[in-house]
């Protein structure tokens, strides 16, 4: 009996299982035990810089779509991180399973310390109330709440009901809402006192063991339960409703709730991912993907800002766009689609040559494609329409078009019996009874009278070719507007419409002559758009746009163009599918991986119906849901990381770096978790470019900068065109080094201005002291001019000639010769400034010869001058000047004769004469010693010195060396 | 209302001592215990301390109780500093005991030794203010003998004692508080 059941369950569920798999969402997953043998994820959450927190049983980890980045903390510890939460402050807090709480601060994880320490078990959530209150729910001891200040515990002692907390989650009014295992619990703290309220099922839960709790944007608690699927309260009023299709839950524990669009996706401990659809009561699960990837066991389920779903099983990590994008498994066929319909209750049909296959909807899911059974058996299916009375026209590539009815199960051909010219019917489009085919013998309008008209032959057939105005025969697209025009598409000849029963080219004479136009769409603004063979495409409102390169749209491959309700234009490449949202510029290249399979995508094998794209490929259907894709297709800008001389800096703005610390790097990233490789990237360092710089790479470098302030800027794009682009950016600046600091400089300044002082004032003093040498000199002169001029000198020589002359007249010329020979040296050496010692000397010998003819013996002059002084000099006519003294100062007699001694002692010069003063000694001016004192101290900055006692008179002259 | 509070831990503690043999094992008493306080205000250090401390632990519910005279603090700068603590501060004719009651939120195996870090959780009365708070502590098992080792901050404001401005400078506002019990198991002889 049991075995019977099980297995009719296992039949039943078998039966769901392949219902179930033929249409399902994207699931793009990345293997993180790849990074750590054994890790498993525990929680996940989206950081305010837009990057995915993966929190693990080893440690943190950031994601930003290319790489897994650990998380370091202070301790060094790879944490077992149980959950994380983002607090209104931003800052962000972290659970872990040995109760350690760690908080994120500048790229690592920080312990986060209270004066009451941590818990001893797993933090298992943390949430935040709207008055600030951080709270932590723990496994074994109750509740914590934090405000700021202290921390609080709340557990059974205060009336909880169980101090095993499964998941907790703040609300809008204060209140934190606990799961157990006895009920779900509402928690408050009403000025410092704590109030707890408990919910059972004779409140209304399906199940008392309440795993998993989260709010959605009206403010509702949505709680998952163990067993008895999910639920919702408002925590106001606290009306529980419990979801329909919970009734008979068989899907297992609910780990986690999101609400998405108007759906909810429960995470499940067992099968996998859960859709739940409140308005069609529809309940589907998911658990592996397209290429068999098995994810049963969710731990945690996640909503970016990107509208993409993150779930997490053991070592998984897996991405989805949700019901954005999905695929309907076409199964065993695995021809592309010739042409694909979705009828009005979005029933797909699709046709490959000669079959068609009809995959009816199942409450928002397409199941198994069957079919169809049709009496006439065309060769090949190449177009399909659905009139106004729900029937299915079918065109056939040479045998006209096949009219069936799905109600009724009948169907009927229309070929030239009928009057058809042509039977390659290529596009068919209509409006309420008027049925427009395109062959390729012109178009034909099928005009039909009443519901039944086709059926019952009650139709007429008009052609429209060559004579009625249509210029060429092949036609490749009919279109009907909002305005009930009919859009006609040529191979080479342009565009055509039909309007006021006339057929008109449209702008006939301008470039579109010659264009071959695959395909025709209407956006919300009434916007005609037409796609061509090899030039791109174009709209027509008063005038004609074709977006090009600049706006990211290539000219050759387009299969075919459609537009949804919200402005969004969609152009299907052999190769990709571009959506263009024409009120922002931007495109989204959604064909992420599919490439491939794109390749064989025929041109009546893209649908649109409202904002619900459908592309038809080899392997699958394609479909788009444009209303639910991000707004904005804009990735943000982050700056991740910055290294000088690789080593890395931790991120501050208005960072301040040595003049040595030049060489930069920077780490960047734009997110677009839906095709990271799309983004593109250009930088700016303000302070050093001229220009942006576009590139690939997500790290800029630069080396050798010079001081100065700087600010790098990074921009992302995901498809080259940076409209709008966000911008990301950290200012800085380099240091000068000192020896370029305006402290520098003035220093400097000062230095140069005292040395050109110092060198004015030294050479004012050496003019100064050369202009006084001068004046000393012309003084010394006209002194020694006048002593050797003066009337007694020249009398006493003149009385000393006459006698001579008398006596010996030889002596006279002699001593003629000697004065003569004493006044050219005196003329010859007065210019100088210094003269040898030896030159003096011989100067001093012919004046001492002169004076010797007049005191004979009595005038002794005794010289003992070293050699080595000989050579060294003396201001001209200074020995001179000094016995010329000592003769006219002393009694000169053979009694008293004067003794001179000249002589060199050591380093000085020395001119001693006995002391023996005339008693009628003429006053002394001491102009002589006075000049020569001052002589040696300009010359050679020397001292003479003058020793004077009873008995002698001495004259120390330094010695002046060459 | 405080005089309720003092009630429920003197009734804590006379269940404690005087009867319930039943859970007699698990019930430990202070054999001595030591309170310790000190305001580091920039202008002033003040420390007092008692002897006159008094504690309790049941271990088959985690309960845990300390209680002080206010007038058993002894040690302060100068006797009119002493005399300003009893009066002006801790008004120990209207408030004369501070008080600590609750549970520790740990379970502790008392079978084993060792040293434990715990928490206890519950309400501080001092001043006649009574103050939820968490108190972290260590718990030191030596065979028979338990010793038990808290160190917690005050903030006066808490307790709404008035620090008059003139002396802001020398009382600072948060005051460190040191707690040691040494507990035995209790006998019943009696």
């Amino acid at each position: 009996m049991i075995h019977l059941r099980l297995f009719s369950l296992s039949l039943i569920l078998l039966v769901i299982l392949k219902a179930s798999i033929a249409q399902q969402p994207f699931f793009e997953v990345f293997d993180l035990e790849q990074q750590e043998n054994g890790l498993q994820i525990n929680i996940l959450e989206q950081s305010a810089k837009d990057y995915l927190l993966i929190g693990t049983n080893m440690g943190l980890f950031t994601f930003d779509g290319f790489t897994f980045q650990a998380v370091p903390s202070s301790d060094s510890v790879k944490h077992d991180i149980r959950s994380i939460y983002q607090d209104s402050r931003s800052g962000i807090w972290f659970g872990c399973a040995n109760g350690l709480i760690l908080k994120l601060s500048e790229d690592s994880l920080q312990p986060f310390i209270s004066e009451e320490g941590y818990p001893s078990v797993p933090i298992t959530a943390i949430s935040e109330t709207s008055d600030s209150i951080i709270w932590f729910g723990t496994y074994g001891e109750g509740i914590y709440y934090w405000d700021g200040k202290r921390q609080y515990n709340i557990n059974t002692d205060d009336g909880l009901p169980d101090n095993y907390i499964y998941d907790i989650t703040g609300d809008d009014l204060g209140n934190c809402w606990a799961g157990t295992d006895r009920g779900l619990v509402k928690c408050s703290i009403k000025k410092m006192k704590k109030e707890v309220r408990i919910f059972g099922i004779e409140q209304g839960l399906n199940d008392l063991i309440v795993k998993s709790l989260s709010s959605d944007s009206d403010g509702r608690i949505w709680f998952g339960t163990y067993g008895g699927g999910i639920g919702n309260i408002d925590p106001g009023d606290h009306n529980i409703s419990i979801s329909e299709h919970s009734r008979d839950w068989n899907f297992g524990s609910v780990e986690k709730i999101i609400n998405y669009g108007n759906i909810i996706w429960a995470g499940t401990a067992g099968s996998g991912i859960v859709e739940l659809n409140p308005a069609s009561g529809k309940i589907v699960n998911w658990s592996s993907n397209r290429k068999g990837q098995v994810f049963n066991k969710i731990s945690d389920l996640l909503q970016d800002n990107q509208k993409n779903i993150w779930a997490a099983s053991y070592g998984l990590l897996i991405r989805s766009g949700g019901r954005a994008y999905e695929y309907i498994a076409t199964g065993t066929i695995k021809e592309p689609p010739a042409a694909l319909l979705v009828d009005k209750r979005k029933n797909l049909y699709f046709a490959n040559n000669e079959e068609l296959w009809f995959s009816p909807n199942d409450n928002g899911v397409c199941t198994s494609p069957v079919k169809v059974g049709l009496s006439s058996i065309p060769n090949s299916i190449i177009s399909l329409y659905e009139d106004v009375h729900g029937l299915i026209w079918i065109g056939t590539f040479g045998d006209g078009i096949i009219i069936y009815d799905p109600v009724n199960k009948r169907d009927i051909l229309i070929d030239d019996q009928h009057g058809l010219i042509n039977g390659n019917v290529l596009s068919i489009d209509g409006h309420s009874n008027i049925i427009w085919l395109a062959t390729l013998e012109g178009a034909e309008r099928i005009m039909i009278n009443g519901n039944d008209g086709i059926f019952n032959g009650d139709f007429q057939i008009d052609h429209f070719g060559r004579n009625e105005g249509l210029a060429n025969n092949f036609v490749y697209r009919v279109f009907i507007d909002s305005r009930d025009r009919v859009w006609f598409g040529t191979d080479g000849n342009g565009l055509f419409y039909f309007d006021n029963e006339k057929i008109h080219a449209y702008m006939p004479g301008s470039d579109l002559d010659e264009m071959v136009i695959y395909s025709i769409a209407e956006d919300h603004n009434g916007h005609i758009w037409f796609s061509t063979a090899e030039h791109g495409i174009f709209s027509i409102s008063d005038t004609i746009i074709h977006p090009g390169l600049n706006e990211g749209v290539l000219d050759g491959d387009i299969r075919g163009i459609l537009t949804d309700r919200e402005g969004k234009l969609i152009i299907a490449y052999g190769k990709r599918i571009d959506v263009f949202n024409t009120s922002t510029g931007h495109h989204l290249n959604i064909s992420n991986d599919m490439a491939q399979a794109l390749e064989g995508l025929n041109m009546n094998a893209l649908f649109m119906q409202g904002n619900e794209a459908y592309f038809g490929t080899p392997d699958f259907i394609f479909k788009v849901n444009t209303s639910l894709m991000p707004y904005s297709f804009k990735p943000p800008s982050v700056i991740t990381g910055l290294k000088v001389y690789n080593e890395r800096l931790s991120l501050k703005d208005n960072l301040s770096l040595k003049p040595q610390q030049n060489y930069l790097s920077f780490d960047y990233t734009g997110i677009w978790f839906m095709d990271p490789s799309l983004v593109k990237y250009k930088v700016f360092l303000e302070g050093n470019d001229i220009e942006w710089q576009y590139t690939d790479n997500r790290t800029a470098s630069y080396a050798k900068l010079a001081p100065g302030y700087y600010t790098f800027r990074v921009r992302t794009s995901i498809d080259g065109s940076f409209k709008d682009a966000s911008e990301a950016s950290i200012s800085f600046s380099i240091a000068r080094p000192f020896t370029s600091t305006i402290w520098f400089y003035l220093l400097l300044t000062l230095g140069i201005i005292s040395l050109v002082l110092l060198i004015i004032k030294i050479r004012e003093k050496n003019v100064k002291r050369i202009q006084n040498l001068e004046t000393e000199k012309i003084l010394f002169e006209f002194e020694t001019l006048k002593s050797q001029v003066n009337p007694h000198f020249l009398f006493n020589s003149f009385s000393t000639l006459a006698s001579l002359i008398e006596e010996n007249r030889n002596m006279a010329v002699d001593y003629v010769q000697k004065l003569s020979e004493f006044f050219r040296n005196i003329l010859d050496n007065r210019d100088k400034d210094l003269i040898l010692l030896e030159e003096e000397l011989k100067l001093v010998e012919h004046y001492i010869d002169i004076q010797k003819k007049r005191f004979g013996d009595s005038l002794i002059v005794v010289t003992d001058v070293s050699d080595e002084i000989l050579k060294t000099l003396v201001p001209p006519l200074v020995l001179q000047l000094l016995i010329e003294n000592a003769i006219k100062h002393n009694i000169i007699s053979p009694s008293k004769p004067l003794e001179i001694n000249i002589y060199s002692s050591q380093d000085k010069l020395f001119i001693k004469n006995k002391l023996q003063k005339k008693l009628d000694d003429p006053a002394s001016t001491g102009l002589g010693l006075d000049n020569i004192r001052r002589r040696y101290d300009l010359l050679a900055q020397k001292r003479i010195r003058i020793i004077k006692d009873d008995k002698s008179f001495i004259v120390e002259l330094p010695i002046i060396k060459r | 209302m405080q005089q309720i509070s003092y009630i429920s831990i003197w009734i804590f503690f006379f269940a404690l001592i005087m009867r319930v043999p039943l859970i007699s094992q698990d019930v430990y008493v202070s054999s001595k215990g030591v309170i310790h306080f000190e305001s580091d205000a920039p202008l002033e250090l003040i420390k007092a301390s008692s002897n006159d401390l008094r504690g309790a632990l049941n271990f088959s519910n985690n309960e845990f109780a300390f209680i002080v005279s206010n007038r058993s603090f002894k040690g302060f700068n100068s006797p009119v500093q002493q005399e300003h603590f009893y009066e002006n501060y801790i008004e120990d004719e209207k408030y004369p005991k501070s008080s600590f009651h609750g549970k520790i939120i740990e379970t502790i195996d008392i079978s084993k030794n060792g040293e434990y870090n715990v928490r206890a959780k519950g309400f501080l009365d001092i001043h006649g203010v009574k103050q939820e708070r968490i108190l972290p502590g260590t718990i030191n098992i030596k065979n028979d003998k338990i010793f038990l080792n808290a160190t917690f901050v005050v903030p006066l404001k808490d307790h709404n004692i008035d620090i008059p401005r003139v002396v802001y400078q020398k009382i600072a506002e948060e005051i460190i508080v040191e707690v040691q019990i040494e507990l035995s198991p209790k006998t019943d002889e009696r």
